[in-house]
């Protein structure tokens, strides 16, 4: 008997019913795809975030939270976080990066591209949209994030439009490269964002950011 | 300088010139009172009325009397005054010698109320005043039988005159700095609140567009069927949102279509005659053209045929374009265009110029095919932006000098700043009098070089006191002329003679301390009063005047401290005034450079947006059937939206009609501006005719364009996709 792969879990977070209910009518057609926590506000679905692979979250919804609080809150639950944008506001698309979200997907992309970009972000992967490249290009602050000129290269790319495979083809990279380019930048960009007044909070940051392993209960050591 | 720093400053000068009129008036009792027997009654009444009477009534009525009346009040005493001297040496003749103080005062007072009163080129006529009484003053003194007055109260009179006007001067001078620093703070503080509030209204509006109008017509573009009724009622939502934004003091959804229309077409204003004004016409989404009212108006040059007329139009400048053709047709792009209000800080441009630039354009095509890379150098299109002068930038536009915007009206001096040309002038002609002075007093002085040496010092400290700039005098070169007159004493006066003008030293040292009460250092200058005023006691009667002579002396120079030192404070007091007054006018200025600011930005983006939008969501609220032209209406009239929200600079005429072209033959079309500071209008307008000839050419896939962050090399970048190549980008 072959074993049914297991179906990427998701939830979704939107202030308007209607999005809701249309974002769940194009998860439900999908055989990998399962919805399993739907809200307003975050509150509704932190409670379920610990099981779900991806989640989906409206950069602004209209209980007065702000995206960085918002993917703050999902990711110190664990939960990994897209945002989900008409991407107007470059603002919030940096907050969203600030605060670690995986990347912005415009509301607007066809079905398909939004498909592919919850696939993708459900296993960790950075979605590199051009709103989300272009926000994070044409921060004031972007100085002093510490970008490489490759990266800053690639960050360009994408944000004037370019895909992947032309941003490697005019980088000379590989488009493996590419994409650990861009996972940088968004650990960069991300880290950047956080104070880390003293070691401890340097050692968490570090954590959070893969670079160096979480102390764990492990027990003794065997030798 | 405005009217109201005029009268204030014209208030001041009366005020204290006529207090020092009737003080030294006052001191100069005995002799006045002396030359009535001797002159006609005629004269004699004239005389008192005008020594005490006008001096007081003018300093009286001044903070009473408008501009205009002051000027002529100032100038008609200033003209009695001359004609109470000239009739004086006429009419009186033999005037006894005490009462040559009381001539001085005339002659220094009338020049001084005449420059107050004449607001231009009063300094010549004062100095020339001036030089003139120097001249008949001399010729008396060599023996004229006109006036007999006293040979060194004579020559005195000159610093006394030359020390009146240089109040006049600078008054007048300091005013019109503090009102153009008034001014410029007004301008700076005005334009960076104008481009604030803009900047917050432009979040809340966008807000609101977002959470509302942009959802609604997403949803409606994308919605099945089974979530119809919650489309309806988002769209119902929107709508009264809108409104309710749209004119808050109304219940939401109360503002009808029509009800806008009438306000947009009520803001927009007749440009020129014979330019007709574009009616304001709700479009629906999708029409190529608007309606107008006059057949041939949309064939104008450089009237765009597909933009929905802006509901504003900056008065003023439409009035100043109203001559010319030239100008009457960048009148109606103005009124043409919804988001083409910041161009006060460039010029027009006609579109077809752009044209010309377009062979700067490098586009490079990476893979043939593929991808078409377009890119736009700052040095290709345009030269950069101007900056106009006083800083007077553009809504958006990043004030260099903002820390210094935001202290609004700087702390005024209280010293005077005696450095004109024309009050050094004056101060040379003081120091001359009294090197003068020194110097007829040597023959008959017991050792002259210790006068002359004297002399020579007032020289020097004079020049150190008039050469340095600013506000109040620094304190050492105020120590230096507080001691400095009292050094003349000790130096000067135990080989001075016996003649009255041997004293000079006791004037000169005043007018030093003068000067330092002048330029903010009173407590000094009166320090320096007493210590002369010591030095002279101590040291006159062992040689030289009797010490009843030297008291004499001393009241009239003290006195003239006193006026002057009285005007320092009054001056003080004004200044102070002045300043509080300015940064109320200041305070006032921001608000209404704020209010005005926030309610354009809220006019053109709501206007803009009640436009694009309005009649689509009228249609879904009111139940018409989602049908695939609704919602490709819908998904086209978001897409429009969205630019205008993400690519401020680039949704102008020609591009939103080259993308919703372009939208509707299926491309997907990506604006983004990036742009920190905003391009000028003359490098946007070739920009966008690029973007828009690429959007019209484009038949497929994607195309992306983008204003990128000021300071790169590039300032756009267009990317076109030209294979269906829609997967996502998941590196």
């Amino acid at each position: 008997m072959i074993a049914q792969p297991t179906p990427i879990r998701l939830a979704h977070v939107d202030d308007h019913e209607a999005m809701r209910v249309g974002f769940a009518a194009i998860v439900d057609r999908e055989s990998d795809l399962e919805l399993v926590a739907s809200g307003g506000v975050v509150d509704d679905v932190i409670a379920a975030v610990a099981d779900v692979d991806l989640v989906v979250l409206d950069l602004r919804l209209g209980d007065g939270s702000t995206p960085e609080g918002n993917v703050r809150r999902l990711a110190g639950a664990g939960a990994r976080v897209l945002g989900f944008s008409a991407a107007e506001d470059p603002a919030a698309v940096r907050q969203a990066s600030v605060a670690g979200a995986l990347g912005v997907v415009r509301k607007t992309e066809p079905v398909d591209v939004l498909l592919a970009a919850l696939r993708s972000a459900a296993h960790g992967e950075s979605i590199a949209t051009v709103d989300w490249a272009a926000a994070l290009d044409s921060d004031p602050r972007l100085a002093d994030v510490g970008l490489s000129p490759k990266e800053i290269q690639v960050l360009g790319l994408y944000a004037s439009g370019e895909k992947s495979v032309a941003v490697a083809s005019r980088t000379g990279l590989s488009e493996k490269t590419v994409a650990e380019y861009v996972r940088r930048i968004r650990t960069k960009y991300a880290r950047a964002g956080r104070p880390a007044p003293s070691r401890v909070d340097l050692y968490r940051r570090a954590v959070e950011d893969g670079v160096v392993g979480a102390v764990r209960d492990r027990g003794p050591e065997s030798g | 300088m405005t009217h109201a720093a005029q009268l204030r400053t014209a208030r001041i000068l009366a005020s204290v010139i006529g207090a020092a009129g009737a003080l030294y008036a006052l001191l100069s009792w005995d002799p006045i009172r002396a030359q009535w027997d001797n002159a006609p009654a005629w004269w004699t009444i004239g005389a008192a009325v005008g020594t005490f009477g006008v001096p007081i009534l003018v300093g009286a009525l001044s903070w009473f009397l408008p501009l205009r009346m002051l000027r002529g009040a100032l100038l008609g005493y200033g003209v009695l005054y001359l004609l109470l001297v000239a009739s004086a040496i006429i009419v009186v003749r033999d005037v006894p010698p005490d009462s040559a103080p009381w001539i001085v005062t005339l002659l220094a007072i009338g020049p001084a109320s005449i420059a107050a009163a004449v607001p231009r080129g009063w300094v010549g006529i004062a100095v020339l005043v001036a030089v003139v009484e120097l001249v008949v003053v001399r010729s008396v003194a060599a023996g004229t039988p006109f006036l007999t007055a006293a040979y060194e109260d004579a020559i005195f009179s000159t610093p006394v005159c030359a020390i009146f006007v240089a109040l006049a001067v600078v008054v007048g001078r300091q005013a019109e700095k503090l009102d153009r620093q008034a001014a410029t703070a007004e301008r700076r503080s005005g334009a960076r609140a104008a481009a604030e509030a803009r900047l917050a209204e432009r979040d809340r509006v966008d807000a609101l567009l977002h959470d509302t109008v942009l959802s609604a017509l997403l949803f409606a573009s994308r919605a099945t069927e089974a979530v119809e009724p919650d489309v309806r009622r988002q769209a119902r939502e929107a709508l009264a949102a809108l409104d309710a934004t749209i004119d808050p003091g109304r219940e939401p959804g109360s503002v009808a279509a029509s009800d806008f229309a009438d306000l947009l077409r009520a803001r927009l204003v007749p440009v020129a005659s014979g330019v007709p004004v574009r009616e304001t016409t709700l479009v629906p989404v999708g029409a190529t053209s608007p309606v107008t009212d006059e057949p041939g108006e949309a064939d104008a040059p450089g009237v765009p045929r597909d933009e929905p007329a802006h509901p504003r139009v900056d008065r003023r400048r439409a009035r100043r374009r109203r001559a010319g053709g030239r100008a009457q047709r960048a009148a109606a792009r103005r009124a043409a265009h919804p988001a083409d209000r910041g161009g006060h800080v460039a010029r027009r441009q006609d579109p077809r110029r752009g044209a010309r630039r377009r062979a700067g354009i490098r586009a490079a095509r990476d893979r043939p095919g593929a991808t078409r890379r377009t890119t736009q150098h700052p040095r290709a299109g345009a030269r950069p932006p101007r900056r106009s002068r006083g800083g007077h930038d553009g809504p958006g536009r990043r004030n260099r000098r903002g820390a210094r915007v935001g202290g609004a009206v700087s702390t005024p001096d209280l010293g005077l700043r005696l450095t004109l040309r024309a009050v050094r002038l004056i101060g040379a002609l003081t120091a001359l009098s009294f090197a003068t002075l020194a110097i007829l007093a040597a023959p008959a002085a017991t050792e002259p070089a210790p006068g002359i040496g004297a002399a020579g010092l007032f020289l020097v400290v004079g020049v150190l006191l008039l050469a340095d700039r600013g506000g109040r005098l620094p304190l050492p070169l105020a120590v230096l002329g507080a001691v400095t007159p009292v050094f003349l004493v000790l130096i000067a006066a135990p080989g001075a003679g016996a003649e009255l003008f041997s004293a000079w030293y006791l004037g000169a040292g005043v007018v030093m301390l003068m000067l330092l009460a002048l330029r903010g250092r009173i407590v000094l200058a009166w320090i320096g009063a007493a210590g002369l005023t010591v030095a002279a006691v101590l040291v006159t009667p062992m040689v030289g005047p009797a010490i009843a002579v030297i008291i004499t002396l001393l009241v009239r120079q003290l006195a003239l401290l006193a006026i002057v030192t009285l005007f320092a404070l009054g001056i003080r007091a004004g200044v102070r005034r002045l300043d509080r007054i300015r940064r109320s006018e200041v305070r006032d200025a921001r608000l209404t450079a704020a209010i005005a600011g926030a309610e354009a930005e809220r006019e053109e983006r709501l206007g803009w947006a009640y436009l694009v939008a309005t009649p689509l969501l009228r249609r879904i609220a009111a139940g018409e059937a989602l049908t695939p032209e609704l919602r490709l209406e819908a998904s086209l009239a978001e897409a429009e939206l969205r630019d205008g929200l993400r690519a401020h600079g680039l949704a102008r005429h020609p591009v939103p009609a080259a993308a919703r072209g372009a939208r509707a033959r299926g491309v997907e079309v990506v604006l983004l501006d990036d742009r920190s500071e905003p391009l000028s209008e003359e490098q946007l307008a070739p920009l966008r005719l690029r973007v828009a000839e690429r959007l019209e050419a484009v038949e497929s896939g994607r195309i992306v364009a983008r204003l990128l962050p000021a300071g790169r090399d590039e300032l756009l970048t267009i990317v076109e996709h030209v294979e269906e190549d829609d997967q996502p980008d998941a590196p």
